[in-house]
């Protein structure tokens, strides 16, 4: 879970952005459709998982859960 | 399988161009009035092959782009996109785009700016290849070098085209 939420953080600007296992990503401050892509391949290249656009209107734990079913 | 398609805009684009600039967060798109936008565009299509192309996903306009040549440099700009288009469309068609200016140029480089505050824009251009050049108070420069994209484009365009299966 952590990894994912570092991974998710990185491609926010705002370092500080406080990112838990109940945030909806793409409710996330600054989130847009590159937020989006960045994301979607970022898991893909570290877990070889590949999201659907619309599971990034999940918490990010059950994004989590969904990587690892 | 959605069919995608990269062409040169035409006057039935000027209206929507000025459409999604008209919409767009980003006041640098935004500043062109609907005349401006107009006479603008109908010059650089009198010009002949004018760099500016649009991108579709079977029949709904993904956005626009252009191309054009600065004191020999080729750099693009004008990026623009629909906002009901999903981001793997939106992606897609910056990697056909530059793909594409390679190909109709024969350049080894594509030299670009992004406003600073455009934080996610960059850092998907740094994602694919972007090399920064440097910055002032508004932008970021950067060129792109086309051994690194074609690297960077073949590395995951099959992953990507799969998404919008």
């Amino acid at each position: 879970m952590k990894k994912l939420i570092e991974l998710i953080k990185e491609q926010f600007e705002d370092e500080s952005i406080e990112i838990t296992k109940d945030s909806i990503v793409s409710n996330l401050n600054g989130f847009d459709s590159l937020t989006a892509f960045s994301i979607i391949d970022s898991v893909e290249e570290s877990n070889g998982f590949q999201l659907d656009e619309n599971d990034l209107n999940l918490t990010v734990e059950q994004i989590y859960n969904k990587i690892n079913e | 399988m959605k069919k995608f398609r990269l062409s040169p805009i035409t006057k039935e684009d000027i209206e929507f161009i000025y459409f999604l600039r008209s919409i767009s967060k980003d006041n640098v798109l935004k500043k062109s009035n609907r005349i401006e936008n107009s006479k603008f565009l109908n010059q650089i299509m009198s010009q002949g092959n004018c760099g500016y192309f649009k991108y579709e996903c079977d029949t709904e306009i993904v956005g626009y782009y252009r191309f054009y040549s600065v004191n020999g440099n080729m750099e693009i700009g004008s990026w623009i996109t629909n906002p009901s288009s999903s981001p793997t469309e939106k992606i897609l068609f910056d990697l056909e785009f530059k793909k594409q200016v390679f190909n109709l140029t024969g350049q080894e480089y594509i030299y670009f700016d992004v406003r600073k505050h455009n934080f996610s824009v960059w850092k998907h251009h740094e994602r694919f290849g972007a090399e920064f050049i440097k910055e002032d108070v508004l932008n970021r420069y950067y060129k792109l070098n086309k051994e690194i994209y074609n690297h960077k484009y073949h590395e995951k365009i099959d992953r990507i085209n799969k998404r919008t299966v």
